[in-house]
This record gives structure tokens, sequence and C-alpha cells, in this order.
């Protein structure tokens, strides 16, 4: 388009450059030659008459023989006005016959003026001067050699500088709707990448743009078939424009405006507007801008209890040591009371209720200081066998004492996990404590399968890798009943005052956090099987 | 005559040292107790022990373990039960690299005590060492 109207130019500057070069090509010359032919032609009239009257003087000296006396009249014709400017002059009678002559060698074409000779103050006769007018014309052809060359050179400077300035001009314009095009559809990637909702509005609320958001929000097929519709007509499915409307405050007060409602779907949405100024300061178009705020209320929401939750988590961990010592005090005062009185009396009954009240305390400040470590650890590249090493460490004693005998065997080449070592120890502390418990509970005494067992390998899951542990034991085994609820916060199978209900609810979430799994087979009576999947970092050319 | 077990009891908190040495005496026990870093270490220079209850936090910027790591660095090597009323994964790993026989939570029930007392001066009796 632009490149069509720039040669359309081009070409009229041609033309209009060639046509007054043309005309100067032309008119110089001939306008040299007429002004020339004129003033020569005046110049020969003018010496056409006065050798005429000095001619006619002559005559009237000798009246009436005027045509025999040509020798007096040669001296007027040999007279030329200058150097190597050749004429021809004759007298000759009215009739035509020439009296005198006086000739010089002439070129055509001629230039011939004429006056009349007087003889006693009557025409006899005229004198008549002609020139060449060649040397005229040759000049004129000069001049027009000399112009031709100038004109052509100043029409192609002429024809040059304009088209160098279109083209310059025409390729500073193409860069520039290129660069328009280019920020043009950026402008619209970002504007449609954006998960907010935006729409151009007329002061009638008619819609004039939507991105791909707003079509998504208003459930249309694409940003054009919102366009001319009225956005409450699609937003609230209203006839009429809501009542204290953002979009039309906005253009009222010429301010950006905000509302927070719910759409349809149950959506939080926060909608601004942007009034658009045009040059003359009108508002003609609003701009709105709808963001979904649903996730970001929630997410906020969770914050605020996450943080509420850590505090409380905090503030557990920070008073636990300050509950838990006078609460030993307490059951320990009470116990000294119930030791020194007698079975059966109110003392011994009322220190025994001290007791029983204090170890409930005590187990609600264990389970909050279990869920303040759970929010705290963070988390890093681990080895298992050294959290499995550090777990049994812990643990061998009280398994030596009960006279459980424990079998490890971890894999060769296990792969690392990323995991609060902490946090997984804690899981396997309440597994084998679980253990413990069912074999304890099968086998009071020494026996040979008072035995756990506990194994580490790779393995893959959904083509993911895991690192998974196994601990076995031949313990009273989980009912079928119960073993669905075992990870449920609160459910305990032990009796009251061994066991808060909350060891395997919290290792599931600890797991589950961990991106793993914790499955539970078992056999009432008979064993029990906890599998702890945990997902690893694959190493390189490891086949697993 | 049957050996009386000597038992040192570290705690900070009164209450805890009372009521535990008494449970401990009325067993039969000889109980010492110190209630904070410097006590324990003057006694366990001055005496010596069969057993002992250490606390973990005890003030001053000190704990039960850094009373264990002490006793331990003099060659003293009677059983050692960590009491504690912040329990804790990092300090019970750190009290069993230093061969502590428990790792108790509180609150430290009667029952428990003198269980854990008995098993620790059990574990001890078949090698016939002293504190």
């Amino acid at each position: 388009m632009t490149s069509q109207k720039s040669t359309n130019i081009s070409r009229t500057l041609t033309w209009s450059v060639g046509i007054i070069f043309g005309l100067i090509v032309i008119a110089l010359p001939l306008g040299f030659f007429l002004l020339s032919y004129q003033s020569m032609a005046g110049n020969l009239e003018a010496e056409a008459e006065d050798i005429a009257e000095e001619l006619s003087q002559v005559i009237a000296e000798n009246p009436g023989v005027w045509e025999y006396q040509q020798i007096r009249y040669m001296g007027y014709l040999s007279m030329r006005p200058w150097r190597g400017h050749g004429e021809a002059r004759r007298v000759l009678t009215k009739e035509g016959k020439v009296v005198a002559e006086k000739s010089d060698p002439l070129s055509q074409p001629l230039i011939m003026r004429s006056a009349e000779v007087y003889d006693s103050g009557a025409v006899v006769g005229r004198l008549e001067i002609s020139r060449s007018l060649r040397p005229l014309l040759n000049r004129a052809a000069v001049i027009t050699l000399a112009v031709v060359p100038l004109s052509v050179a100043a029409f192609l400077l002429m024809h040059m500088i304009p088209l160098k300035a279109i083209k310059s001009s025409e390729e500073s314009l193409r860069a520039s709707e290129a660069r328009f095009r280019r920020l043009s559809q950026e402008f619209h990637t970002i504007l449609n990448a954006s998960s907010d909702a935006m729409f151009l509005v007329s002061r009638d609320l008619k819609v004039i743009w939507a991105n791909e958001g707003a079509s998504v929000l208003l459930k249309g097929t694409g940003g054009a078939d919102l366009v001319g519709r009225h956005c409450y007509e699609l937003m609230h499915e209203r006839s009429s424009p809501c009542p204290d409307c953002y979009l039309v405050m906005s253009i009222s007060t010429g301010q950006p405006e905000s509302y927070s409602y719910s759409s349809r779907e149950g959506r939080l949405l926060e909608a601004r507007a942007f009034p658009i100024r045009e040059e003359d300061g009108d508002i003609r178009n609003v701009l709105a801008v709808m963001t979904d705020v649903t996730e970001k209320s929630l997410l906020q929401a969770e914050a605020m209890r996450a943080a509420h939750l850590a505090s409380l988590g905090e503030l557990a961990a920070g008073v636990a040591h300050e509950i838990n010592n006078p609460i030993n005090g307490v059951i320990n005062y009470a116990q000294l009371l119930v030791n020194k009185s007698p079975a059966g009396s109110a003392e011994n009954e009322m220190a025994g209720r001290i007791i029983k009240e204090g170890d409930r305390v005590a187990r609600i400040v264990r389970g909050l200081l279990s869920f303040a470590r759970q929010d705290k650890d963070e988390k890093s590249a681990v080895r298992l066998r050294e959290i499995l090493d550090d777990t049994v460490m812990l643990t061998a004693a009280q398994l030596r004492n009960d006279g459980i005998s424990l079998q490890i065997h971890v894999s060769e080449n296990l792969a690392e996990i990323i995991a609060s070592p902490q946090q997984i120890q804690q899981v396997f502390l309440n597994i084998i404590s679980n253990s413990r418990y069912a074999l304890n509970r099968k086998y009071p005494g020494f026996h040979k399968d008072k035995t756990l067992s506990i194994s580490c390998e790779n393995t893959t899951t959904a083509g993911s890798p895991y690192v998974r542990t196994i601990f076995y034991d031949r313990g009273i085994g989980i009912p079928d009943d119960v073993r669905e609820k075992v990870l449920t916060p609160f459910f305990s199978t032990k009796p009251s005052g061994h066991g808060t209900g909350l060891g395997l609810s919290i290792s599931h979430s600890i797991i589950k956090d961990h991106g793993g799994f914790i499955m539970i087979e078992s056999e009432e009576g008979s064993y029990t099987r906890m599998i702890v999947d945990l997902p690893s970092r694959r190493q390189g050319g490891e086949k697993i | 005559m049957e050996k009386k077990y000597r038992i040192l009891i570290v705690d900070d908190e009164e209450s805890i040292r009372f009521t535990l040495s008494c449970f401990l005496t009325e067993e039969g026990y000889d109980v010492v107790t110190a209630k904070n870093y410097g006590e324990a270490i003057e006694m366990i220079e001055t005496g010596s022990f069969d057993m002992i209850y250490a606390d973990i936090i005890l003030g001053g910027g000190k704990t039960g373990i850094d009373v264990i790591r002490e006793a331990r660095e003099r060659g003293i090597t009677c059983p050692v039960v960590v009491i504690t009323g912040a329990p804790a994964v990092e300090t019970a790993v750190e009290a069993a690299r230093l061969g502590v026989f428990d790792y108790v939570p509180k609150p430290i029930r009667w029952e428990n005590l003198i269980q854990t007392t008995k098993a620790a001066l059990e574990g001890k009796d078949p090698y016939g060492k002293e504190g």
C-alpha cells in the first residue's frame, strides 16, 4: 500500500521534473532566437530607414535622374554595421528593377527589411537590406546543445534527490510499520497470555475488544464473540447497566475504579476500570481488567492459617519444656500421695485422678510438639542409610531391652532422597515403636520370632524412582477392620495411656508431604509389613 | 549385704529432683541431686555414681548433653538416662552417640522410672563396672 503510493508520487515527480526541463530545453534557445530575431529585425529596419533617408538626400541633389547615379549610391551600399556581418543591400525601382546592389554571400534563411526612397517628395523606389539568419540559428543551436545536457543533469539531480528522500522516508515508514506490527503482535500475545480478563467498553458499555482471558471468563468462544455486546448482558445477564457500575463510575470520574464480586460460578473476582482519555480530553472508552483472585484468596487464607499454626507450633515448642516440667512435678507429687495413702481412700483416688489429668496435659503437649516439628524442618538431599542408622542407634537399646532382634538389609547404591532427615527419623521411630509394641504384646518374654526386619532398596513406581523401606515384624498384626483407620488422626488400638493416636497419622502426613506413600500389609496375629516409599534422585546409569 | 546403688539426678526443676529422689530413695537407692551443670560436674568429680539421670535443658546455656560429654571424657561409663521436657530427634541422636541407656520424654512416670532404673542397673551388673 505504502509502496504503491510512493511509486505514484515518484512517477508524478519524475514527469513534472521531466516536463519542466523539457520546456527549458525548448524555451531557452527559442526565446534566444526570437529575441535576437526581433532585435535584428529592428536594427535592419532602422538601418534601412537611415540609409534610405540619406539616399533620398543624394537623389534630391539631382532630381529626375536617380536611376542613373548608381556610383553615388555604392558608398552607402558598401557600408556594414560591423565586421564579419554580411549583408545584401539593394536599391530597386517601384517596379522591382535593381538600380544598384552590393551583396555579400549570404546563407539561407534570410531576414530582409526595406525603406522607401524619395525623389522630390515622391516615392520612386526602395532600399532593401538582407542578412542571413544562419549565425543566429547557429547560436541558438549552440545554446540548445549546451542546455540539453545541463537540463538532463539537472533533471536527473532533481529526479534523484526526491526519490532518495522518498525511498528513505518509505523505508523509515516501512520499518515503523513493522515495528508497530511487531509491537501490536507482542501486545496481543501478552494480553492474550494474561490470565486476567481484559475488555474495552465504549461509553454505552458495549464491548469493543476483549482478550482470551475475557473470553474464558465470559464463556465466549473467542474475543470477537463478545464484541458489540453489552458487558452487563455478558456478565450479569441483565438488560440494563448494573447499579453503581464501576465502569460507569470510572467514565464519570475519569479515575481508575475497582470493585470485587463473586461470579455466577462462585469465583471471587477483583475488577478494575481504567478510563482511556482521547487527545481532546474526552473519555470515550474504559478498559476493564478482571482478576480471578479465588485461588489467591484461598492461598492467603491458607498462608494465614499456616502462619497461625506455625506460630502455634513455635509457641508449643517454646512452652513444652515449661509445661512438661511442672506437669511432671504435679504427676510425681500425686504419685507420692498415691504411694503413701491407703488404697481405696479418697486421697488415693483423687491423687490418681491428678495423675490421669496430668498425663492428659502431657499427651496434648507431645501432640503439639510433633505438629510443630512437622512444619519447621527443611528438606535436602540425604542418604536414607544415614537416617536409618541414626534411628536404629536411638532404638537399639530399647529393642535390646525388650529382647527384640533387629535385622537390617540395605541394598548397595541406594539412591539419595530429598527429605527432612528429622521428619523421616520421626516416621521410622514411630513405626519401630509400633513394631516394639506389637512384638512385646505377642511375645512378652524372649522368643526366636521376636524379630524386626528392616530392608531398604531402590524401586520404581509408575516410571518414577523411589527408595522403599520395609519394616517387617511378626507381632500381633492389625485386624482387617482397623487397617484402613490406623492412618486416621487420634485413632489408636493401644490401651489408654500407650498412644495418642497421632503417630501414624503424622507419619502418613510427613511421607505424603515428601511425595511418598505408606502402605500397610498385615494379618492379625501373624505379621505387619509397613512399606514406606520415598521419591529418590535417580543416579546416572543406575539400574533399578 | 546387697550393694546400695548411688544415683545422680541432674535437673533444674526442683519438683522433679525432689519427686524422683523420693521415688528412688523409697526403692532403696542412694540418691544425690544437682540443679545445674556446675553442681553436676562437681559431684561427678568428687563422688562415684552407678547411674545418672540428666535433664537436657539446665539453664545457663548448658545442657545435660554437656554433662554426659564431660562425664564420658572423665572415663565415667555408668548408664545415663536422658530426661527432657522438649524431646527432639536431634538431641536424641546426640545422646545416643554418647551411649546413653535411654532417652525419656517428660513426664517420666514412677513405674517407668523404677523399671528404667532397674533395667539400666541390671544391664550394668554383669560387667561389674562402677562409675
